[in-house]
């Protein structure tokens, strides 16, 4: 239908092929074509092809004819017409260009041994041959030859993928349909719209961001210090003279490192159901009755006011991760039950590091007349935290990025998946967020733009732990 | 207005513990001290008269008298007892809750007993074995015998002693304050323990219980079956997850730490053009979150036509795990002295022979780790499979099954998390048979585990 109208207007078919006849996506190479796509992203829409319906009417009729050809067969009011498609032209300008990259190293090196070749030729020295010269070029770029297996894969694997997820920050991607149509270069629209919450992007997702990268903070701070402290204090509890069988005990303790984290996670979220065991169990032993006559429980949220509201617990049941109205709750719960996943690794490490501190220094303090407080934050403190601050620094940085608490156990929420709220819940921290964003909700423009942000915080936590160690300073 | 009554009440206290703290001190400071003098700085006011009035003792200068009530000394004396006061709060409200509560309450009852119970048992052990130490008798056998009550105590009583240990040492065994913190250590203890151990408990009780759709609220089933373990197998792919997963972990283990062996070997023995600038790129790279390429990746996969082949995911756990582990061997490799290459070069090796016969050998303990963690990494990692290979491959028949590409990551979240496949029974079944190896090998490995994390840690 669309070749006979066509065909019948010349015009709009020359227009067309001008449209889609690009010299360049038609014609161009592997490198040009890379860099072309990588400029453009395409400039040809996807669109609706609507202009044959009149032909199409006049051939089978429309509703209002008289007669009815289009009622026996089923035609599509448009037809779609597939244009540029900027993630795949993307996707594969960012392989040219690496590659051109790979190929201009290759280019200087060559003209570069030519060189060499004929200055040795022209001072009349001796110029190896075939094998030798292969031999000679193997122990001169040994390096290079054992390196690039490796470096080809974190090129293709590493590198390009997280250029493009990049860039991708500063087009307007979003939505499925943006998956097979072109879209456009905005700048930096993306990261102005967190500063300005009255207009498209912003409204929604500017004031989500600032929540959301406000909890993940107070989250990664909370979160570590509990930890890195439980670990502290029960390390101090194990190392205590009167424990007996130490080694059972440690080996009782250290179990929820052992357990997979992702299992345990799971489980939590089982147990801390509103109908679930946690729950079931304080109503066995009565802990619901006391709650009802604080007041915490069974009462509606909007009969309570002021400090209490920061107590509710929830209507029939305790709400441990979904109580819509209390998000405080929720998260101090998700810090607690954080403990039980964390405390462990930080009292193996610190319990490695008591035994190992000199004992005569609690003897010269027993002579100084110190009580056992004095020689815990005097001694044992800064000893333990000098020789674990690195791995403080990196778990908070960890932590910032704790994907699987955040969504195996609370799934981000209460009040997650409103798009009026960017689709964060209360719980969700950026990285989350961001998963969802990616996964569920096809916004990729600004879950890229919040992993260069994140990228932007971390790495530059990483940066300046790094660039305390031995080994950086060596290189 | 209670609130403002626990508050008077907890000041008023607070200012009495205070008064004693520095009456206390006071008449240690003028010579006088035992029980007496305590009970009687108890009484607020009278006490500091009383003492300030009394004869001196010792000779002491009346600076040192007039610093007790000095602001810092006050001040520091003032937060001390009220973080005492507020621990001794912390501890008793929910205690004393329990305790009233175990009246009408015959579960809670029960479990309390029982805690106690087991408190005292492991308090007299502590007790017996400090005793019997005292008497030079150490070792897994007394910490045995200290568990049968009186019994134990009275076994090593009437023993002699093996050593010297005078009368008043023994006797500092049994003193109130050791006994208090033992009581606290044991309680402290214990109670962790338990709630270290209840949900794996948990986790059991649910897969051997048959349940589908209802939330688990129960520890241990009425009647325990096999019938999740049989679920698991006859009527889910998980035999295929599994094997998804293993191929997975087993190509990244072995490809991975090939490729990123070599790399590291060149990156910590040679000077090269450009290796100043690598390292810096890699440790760039390790920053970014690691599914910033996630589109990318599906993009990637969708043009080679890689959709619904879980062992390709391999490819990209590999480059993702080439920067961190890289800066892990290299921080080991360097430490190995350079005059070993240099003594095999004189001797005529190539750098490869010397690779393969020097360094291999020398650097097993790290490239065990990083094998491990390499091994380990696909097995819990629910990011990039959750996105990846939710997709059908190109092409696939209507009546394609997804399950059979998944890994048991997602398997097993979507036994909990989706409608369509929800079985908790089935969900815990898999947990065990995944969790029980992993956690035995953690366990068995946990020294060297915990060493290489503090290593990539601290070297980098």
């Amino acid at each position: 239908m669309i070749k006979v109208y066509l065909n019948l207007n010349p015009e709009i078919k020359d227009a067309f092929e001008t449209d889609y006849n690009n010299f360049f996506y038609d014609q161009a190479g592997l490198f040009v074509r890379g860099y072309w796509s990588v400029i453009t992203l395409g400039i040809a829409k996807k669109v609706d092809f609507t202009g044959h319906s009149a032909l199409m009417d006049a051939m089978i009729g429309n509703s209002s004819s008289s007669y009815q050809l289009s009622s026996q067969i089923t035609v599509l009011d448009s037809i779609p017409i597939q244009g540029h498609v900027s993630l795949m032209l993307l996707l594969e300008g960012l392989i040219g260009v690496i590659l051109s990259f790979v190929f201009f190293i290759f280019m200087f090196w060559g003209i570069r041994d030519a060189y060499q070749v004929s200055e040795k030729k022209r001072l009349k020295q001796k110029v190896l041959k075939d094998i030798a010269y292969f031999k000679d070029v193997y122990e001169s770029s040994f390096e290079y030859i054992i390196l690039s297996p490796a470096m080809f894969v974190l090129a293709f694997i590493s590198i390009m993928p997280i250029a493009f997820g990049f860039i991708i920050a500063f087009t307007n991607i979003a939505g499925n349909a943006s998956m097979l149509d072109t879209f456009d270069w905005v700048g930096l629209d993306n990261f102005f719209a967190l500063f300005n919450f009255t207009s498209g992007l912003g409204s929604s997702f500017g004031q989500a961001f600032w929540r959301v990268l406000g909890w993940t903070v107070v989250w990664a701070i909370f979160s570590t210090f509990t930890v890195f402290f439980g670990g502290f204090f029960q390390a101090l509890i194990l190392n205590s003279e009167h424990v007996v069988f130490r080694k059972l005990w440690r080996t009782i303790l250290i179990l929820p490192w052992a357990i997979p984290a992702l299992l345990s996670q799971m489980v939590f979220s089982v147990m801390f159901n509103e109908f679930g065991f946690i729950n079931a169990f304080l109503q066995d032993v009565g802990i619901y009755d006391v709650l009802h006559n604080l007041g915490m429980l069974g009462v509606s949220f909007d009969s309570l006011e002021g400090f209490s509201r920061l107590l509710y617990l929830g209507q029939d049941n305790i709400q441990w991760f979904t109580n819509p109205f209390n998000p405080t709750f929720v998260r101090a719960t998700l810090i607690v039950v954080n403990i039980w996943l964390g405390f462990p690794y930080f009292m193996a490490l610190m319990t490695g590091v008591m035994t190992a501190i000199d004992a005569t220094l609690y003897e010269a303090a027993d002579i100084d007349g110190a009580n056992k407080f004095q020689k815990i934050s005097l001694i044992t403190m800064p000893l333990v935290l000098y020789s674990t601050a690195p791995i403080l620094i990196m778990t908070f940085s960890g932590n910032f990025n704790n994907f699987g608490v955040i969504y195996f156990i609370t799934g981000g929420g209460p009040n997650a998946g409103h798009a009026s709220r960017g689709f964060a819940g209360d719980t969700d921290i950026l990285i989350s967020w961001i998963y969802k964003l990616t996964v569920d909700y096809s916004t990729y423009n600004m879950a890229s733009v919040f992993s260069v942000l994140i990228f932007l915080f971390v790495g530059s936590i990483t940066a300046w732990n790094l660039s305390r160690t031995r080994a950086f300073t060596e290189d | 207005m209670t609130f403002l009554g626990f508050l008077i009440i907890y000041l008023v206290v607070l200012a009495l513990l205070v008064h004693m703290g520095t009456v206390y001190d006071y008449a240690l400071k003028k010579g006088y001290e035992g029980t007496l003098v305590r009970l009687r700085c108890l009484i607020p006011v009278y006490g500091y008269l009383y003492y300030r009035d009394i004869k001196s003792l010792k000779l002491i200068e009346e600076g040192e008298l007039e610093h007790l009530f000095s602001f810092e000394i006050l001040s520091k004396r003032i937060a001390f007892y009220g973080g005492l006061l507020l621990l001794f709060i912390i501890i008793m409200v929910p205690l004393s809750t329990i305790v009233v509560l175990s009246v009408n309450n015959s579960l809670l009852q029960t479990l309390f007993t029982t805690f106690v119970i087991i408190l005292l048992f492991l308090v007299h052990q502590g007790t017996v074995v400090d005793y019997a130490s005292k008497k030079g008798y150490i070792g897994i056998k007394v910490g045995l015998i200290g568990l049968i009550p009186i019994y134990g105590f009275y076994y090593y009583k009437n023993l002699p002693k093996k050593r010297n240990a005078s009368k008043q040492a023994i006797n500092e065994v049994f003193k109130l304050s050791n006994m208090i913190s033992r009581i606290f250590i044991y309680a402290e203890i214990t109670l962790v323990a338990v709630i270290v151990i209840v949900p794996v408990i948990y986790i059991f009780g649910m897969a051997f219980a048959n349940i589908r759709t209802d939330i688990p609220n129960q520890i241990w089933p009425d009647q325990p079956t096999f019938e999740a373990f049989r679920y698991l197998f006859n009527e889910t792919n998980f035999t295929t997850w599994y094997m998804n997963t293993l191929s997975i972990a087993l190509i990244n283990m072995f490809v991975g730490t090939f490729l990123i062996t070599g790399a590291a070997y060149v990156f910590a023995r040679f000077n090269f053009k450009g290796k100043k600038a690598g390292l810096l790129t890699i440790l760039v790279l390790q920053a970014f979150p690691s599914f910033m390429g996630l589109i990318a990746m599906y993009v990637l996969f969708w043009k080679f036509g890689l959709l619904g082949q879980p062992r390709m995911l391999s490819i990209l756990y590999i480059g993702g795990s080439i920067p961190g582990n890289l800066w892990l061997i290299k921080g080991f490799l360097s430490q190995i002295p350079k005059d070993l290459d240099e003594s095999a070069m004189i001797d005529g090796a190539s750098k490869f022979q010397i690779f393969v016969k020097i360094i291999l050998p020398l650097s097993v303990p790290i490239l065990t780790f990083v094998a491990v963690s390499m091994f380990m990494g696909p097995w819990m990692d629910y990011l990039l499979p959750g996105y990846l290979l939710r997709f059908s491959p190109a092409g696939a028949p209507v009546d394609y099954d997804i399950t059979q590409q998944w890994t048991l990551a997602i398997g097993l979240f979507r036994f909990i998390n989706d409608q369509t496949y929800r079985h908790y029974s089935a969900f815990a079944a898999g947990a065990l048979l995944v969790g029980i190896p992993i956690t035995i090998l953690y366990m068995v490995f946990q020294r060297y585990l915990i060493e290489g994390i503090m290593a990539g840690a601290t070297k980098g």
